[in-house]
């Protein structure tokens, strides 16, 4: 009987401690939302870099499943191996961004999230001219090459400005 | 009429891909346990997986018809579920594997009638099974919420079927847990007619839901609300 209760007290102490912690973070990194704290994305037109370029954005959530990690290598793979050249110059940057973190909501109404996703953005003159969701990396993923080789055409596309 | 076939083809193989996909291997898990747990009556066990598959069902239809009609925004309530209802998920499983297990009970003193209906649903067996197919349903993961807003809704909005292509998506998700539970259930069934221990295979499948009812519910919290790595 004396164990049943403390299994009971236990369980329900873990239970309210969990939300307790869950709450008090999200409580602090409100708190975060303070302009001059809030971590902020590189704006399209900052200094040092270039002015035209794209940016392959892979959008990620703080819990993390084995298919999104999967998605982030394969994504980062196929920009590393396909376009060192233009990552190297510039032209091409990669970016890892948690939506969830203070002053990243913007990017779910931005670019119309719904899950984690891999998008590809082209900045002409320090203004971003068009995006694009790479949707059909969910149902590649069981294909590493298929998958890699439809992020690198996309990719590409959006280099040469197609 | 053919579009129409094959637009409810995809759906309910959406629904299918859902649940075989590994990120809701827990909520399967708790639902395979809670339907085949009804060993000795398989009146039960049937009402509870139809009960689940309702549930399920539901709350995709409504979630359809409010994201087609546009009622709601696509992206907004698909990160708002998969933050808050995951959340949820771990108490809402420790607190019916409590119940289950008999450690709790809906007869606290001090409880309101309101608090008490709950607890008594997530004891009883069909009316249980369906809250849980809600509860289920509506805590997506990555992998859910790529399925179902990025697939089956604007599957849904081409169609212009916001009631239909929803309700086949929510029984596919439910297919291949009902048949992990009846193959579970029967099974079990039969071997304790056998040997003559259908009773104390029941007292231990019960046992058995509830604890895994909290081990899941433990890992839950784990995972969405402490948010280890």
């Amino acid at each position: 009987m004396k164990a049943k209760r403390i299994a009971v007290i236990a369980l329900l102490v873990f239970v309210v401690g969990s939300l307790a912690y869950s709450f008090g973070r999200e409580f602090r990194g409100a708190g975060l939302s303070d302009p001059g704290t809030r971590k902020k994305e590189n704006p399209p037109g900052a200094a040092g870099q270039r002015p035209d370029r794209v940016v392959v954005y892979y959008f990620r959530a703080t819990a993390r499943c084995p298919s999104c990690i999967t998605i982030e290598n394969y994504t980062r793979e196929a920009v590393e191996s396909g376009f060192s050249d233009a990552l190297r110059d510039g032209r091409l940057q990669w970016q890892v961004v948690n939506v969830e973190e203070p002053g990243n909501g913007h990017f779910i109404r931005d670019y119309r999230l719904y899950a984690q996703s891999v998008v590809v953005v082209e900045i002409r003159d320090g203004r971003q001219t068009r995006w694009k969701n790479l949707d059909q990396v969910w149902n590649l993923l069981g294909d590493r090459a298929a998958f890699i080789g439809y992020v690198q055409k996309e990719v590409g596309a959006y280099l040469k400005g197609d | 009429m053919d579009t129409l076939l094959l637009g409810a083809g995809a759906a309910l193989w959406l629904g299918i891909l859902t649940s075989i996909s590994p990120c809701p291997l827990a909520t399967n898990i708790a639902a395979v346990s809670y339907i085949g747990k009804h060993v000795g009556n398989a009146r039960m066990m049937l009402l509870s997986g139809l009960f689940y598959t309702a549930g399920r069902t539901a709350a995709y239809l409504s979630l359809g018809v409010l994201l087609v009609t546009g009622i709601l925004s696509i992206p907004e309530a698909s990160n708002f579920l998969q933050k808050y209802m995951n959340r949820l998920l771990g108490p809402v499983l420790i607190l019916a594997g409590m119940f289950l297990l008999e450690l709790l009970r809906p007869n606290l003193p001090g409880l309101r009638l309101s608090e008490k209906v709950p607890l008594r649903l997530a004891r009883s067996g069909y009316w249980g099974a369906g809250l849980l197919g809600v509860v289920f349903a509506l805590s997506f993961c990555p992998v859910s919420a790529a399925l179902f807003f990025g697939g089956l809704i604007p599957l849904s909005v081409k169609q212009g079927s916001s009631v239909f292509l929803p309700s086949l998506y929510g029984i596919g998700t439910a297919l291949p847990v009902l048949f992990l539970a009846f193959l579970l259930g029967f099974g079990t069934q039969t071997a304790g007619k056998a040997f003559n221990r259908l009773n104390q295979i029941e007292w231990w499948a019960r046992r058995i839901t509830g604890i895994l009812f909290i081990a899941m519910g433990i890992y839950c919290c784990f995972v969405y609300l402490i948010r280890l790595p």
